[in-house]
């Protein structure tokens, strides 16, 4: 197979896998709307979780068939182009999307996560139609600076702490929008089928401590790489500069959670003002930004 | 508190399996506090540590370090002294006397473009260097990611653009300038501009230039250049005869001429090779050679920075996924009870208590 012809595999896989997303993602709505609607008809207000396990089995599993199509898609982009798929917004994306499917999956193995399928799969949908729509670019080589292994290291370690982070602050939110209804009172027919308060603020810190490791590496292996191709292994760019901010920013989360005993909504909001200051690096810096960072065509 | 368990059995028991189980013990009369996973208090100390080294090492690198760029026309040999550097920023305490006497001569510079998307594939500057003035020679190559390394100093392949050359000529056929000048490319396609200073000529002549390695023309931008590769060169010049004001003593940029007390004479565009002649003389386009920007800089810090940031990852780790633990024993109505907390909140205490208890039970 020519390069080309990879190239077009791989978009055929990623709109194959949106596809396929977004049947997960019509199975999660009626696993969702199926569960509210038998609390109805039942006096009780407990849910009978039999009755949707089925399809949110079902769901997670087509949810899975689709990671791995995108997987497939991925690779034939890194194919198609002779190198890791990381070089611009579109591969950052698709990559990220796989990520942040991946950990979804897998740390859905431990914790019964499918509750989270609905939100989960939105978002991936999002990611991917904007990655198709308005990043797409044509597999193209390198440009010098790139061409170096830290790529690889330094990007993946970044990709991955992304897609953990999202993660995490998926629960973060879910956590503070559980908790102000149950202030407010009772916790709606489909929100009863969600793990507790103390779950998900768990999972939500679990996540971080695990990954901020890996972040502090993504960021060192950048200054690394940095010294070798600018000449400096800091220089204050913007995305270096955000990069450290969200770093800052998990520091004092995990800090408030361990030293300080933060829990809670506090900690929830944090980690949703940290984990924004990584999606602003992505956005905003990559489309708006100027620094060394950005490379031609997104 | 996590963990609380009351069992029948004697504090002697608990104290001899917390023992086994090396935590840290304090006594006193009828209760037991035992602590255990203090690593993480030094994985906690080792990390805050290690950020001071980091800070260290880039406060040493600013400090004892220096930074310089040069433009060097490819041919020319770059000879490290401070006379050489278009700019030279040398840390507090760096002595400019202390340049290592290395010399890079730049022997050629390949450029390569993606014709599609104009995107530059690769860039290859091959050089011969000296480490001393007697020092043997050597060939090296430098690319973006692969720099030169004498010693504690490297030297980064930075940008790189074209030098037109020039032969200037006064009305009697005596040269007055001849040689290549560095022009500043504007975009991605090198349209570069630059200036071409005569100030032995009467009166001074100046060269307002633009340089096109792939001359393109349209109605919104004039004279732009379409890909970076030389495949059409052109020199478009403007010629201003008048005062230069280069004996005021105010520095002022290679690049431009401040022309407002000067008068335009003529404006050409010139292909290779030709010739445009104006009132007081003429300027011959006779090639172009590649120039590169060389950075040179000399980082002694990095070594503690990098060294800091790994020990303060692991440091890190450890604080984050050693669990630091506490579990209290005491003695009530003949009866044990034991509680434990979590210090970092990792989870798995509450399953070593469990085990405690049922050791315990088993011993007896």
């Amino acid at each position: 197979m020519s390069k080309t012809d990879w190239a077009y595999l791989s978009n055929d896989l990623v709109y194959g896998a949106l596809f396929v997303y977004t049947i997960a993602f019509i199975i999660y709505t009626y696993e969702t709307a199926f569960a509210v609607k038998a609390n109805k008809e039942g006096s009780s207000s407990e849910i009978d979780r039999t009755k949707t396990a089925k399809s949110g089995r079902i769901a997670t599993f087509v949810y899975a068939i689709a990671t791995i199509v995108l997987l497939l898609g991925v690779v034939a982009r890194g194919v198609s182009a002779g190198r890791v798929p990381w070089s611009n917004m579109y591969e950052f994306s698709i990559t990220g999307a796989l990520t942040f499917s991946l950990a979804y999956l897998i740390v859905g193995r431990k914790y019964d996560l499918r509750w989270l399928g609905l939100p989960i799969s939105i978002a991936v949908l999002l990611i991917l139609g904007t990655a198709i729509t308005l990043l797409y670019r044509p597999t193209a080589p390198l440009v010098p600076a790139l061409k170096s292994t830290w790529l690889v290291v330094h990007v993946a370690a970044a990709i991955l702490s992304g897609g953990v982070f999202l993660l995490s602050n998926t629960i973060a939110a879910t956590y503070l929008w559980l908790d102000s209804m149950e202030r407010k009172g009772e916790r709606s027919a489909f929100a009863k089928r969600l793990p507790s308060l103390e779950v998900l603020d768990q999972l939500s810190y679990r996540l971080v401590a695990f990954v901020f490791p890996l972040w502090t590496f993504a960021v060192i292996a950048g200054a690394i790489w940095a010294e070798a191709a600018w000449g400096r292994y800091w220089g204050w760019d913007p995305k270096e500069t955000w990069a450290f901010i969200t770093w800052i920013l998990y520091a004092a989360y995990l800090h408030a959670r361990v030293t300080a005993g933060w829990k809670g909504r506090k900690a929830a909001w944090l980690c949703l003002l940290a984990g924004s200051t990584y999606l602003f690096n992505y956005v905003w810096v990559n489309v708006w930004g100027t620094g060394r960072h950005t490379y031609s065509g997104l | 508190m996590e963990g609380f368990q009351q069992l029948d059995g004697k504090l002697s028991d608990a104290e001899k399996w917390l023992k086994k189980n090396r935590f840290r013990i304090a006594r006193s009369g009828k209760t037991i506090a035992a602590e255990k996973g203090y690593l993480r208090e030094t994985g906690n100390l080792v990390f805050h540590l290690s950020l001071i080294v980091v800070l260290l090492g880039i406060a040493g690198s600013s400090v004892f370090g220096m930074r310089g760029e040069a433009i060097i026309n490819v041919g020319e040999r770059f000879i490290n002294t401070p006379t050489s550097y278009d700019n030279l920023a040398p840390g507090r305490f760096f002595s400019i006397a202390n340049l290592p006497p290395f010399t890079i001569k730049a022997n050629n510079f390949d450029a390569t473009y993606d014709p599609e998307t104009n995107a530059p594939l690769d860039y290859t500057l091959t050089v011969t260097t000296q480490d001393a003035i007697d020092a043997p020679l050597i060939k090296r190559t430098v690319k973006v990611n692969e720099p030169l390394t004498f010693g504690s100093t490297r030297v980064y392949l930075q940008a790189n653009g074209y030098s037109p050359l020039v032969t200037v000529k006064d009305k009697t056929g005596a040269v007055k300038f001849e040689g290549p000048v560095p022009f500043l490319p504007q975009d991605a396609n090198l349209t570069s501009i630059g200036a071409i200073k005569v100030p032995d000529m009467d009166p001074q002549i100046g060269f307002v230039g633009s340089f096109l390695p792939t001359a393109a023309r349209d109605k919104v931008r004039g004279g732009f250049s379409s890909f970076p590769e030389l495949l059409d060169p052109r020199l478009l010049v403007s010629v201003w005869k008048g005062d230069l004001k280069m004996d005021t003593g105010v520095p002022q940029s290679v690049y431009r001429i401040d022309t407002d007390e000067m008068e335009r004479i003529g404006l050409w565009a010139l292909r290779i090779g030709e010739t445009y002649q104006f009132e007081v003389g003429s300027i011959t386009f006779n090639g172009v050679i590649p120039w590169v920007n060389l950075q040179v800089v000399r980082d002694p810090g990095k070594q503690y920075a990098l060294f800091g940031s790994i020990l303060a990852i692991i440091g890190l780790m450890i604080s984050l996924f050693i669990r630091q633990r506490r579990i209290w024993v005491r003695e009530v109505n003949g009866k044990l009870e034991i509680a434990g907390l979590a210090l970092n909140r990792l989870p798995g205490l509450e399953v070593e208590i469990q085990r405690m208890v049922s050791e315990m039970k088993g011993a007896k």
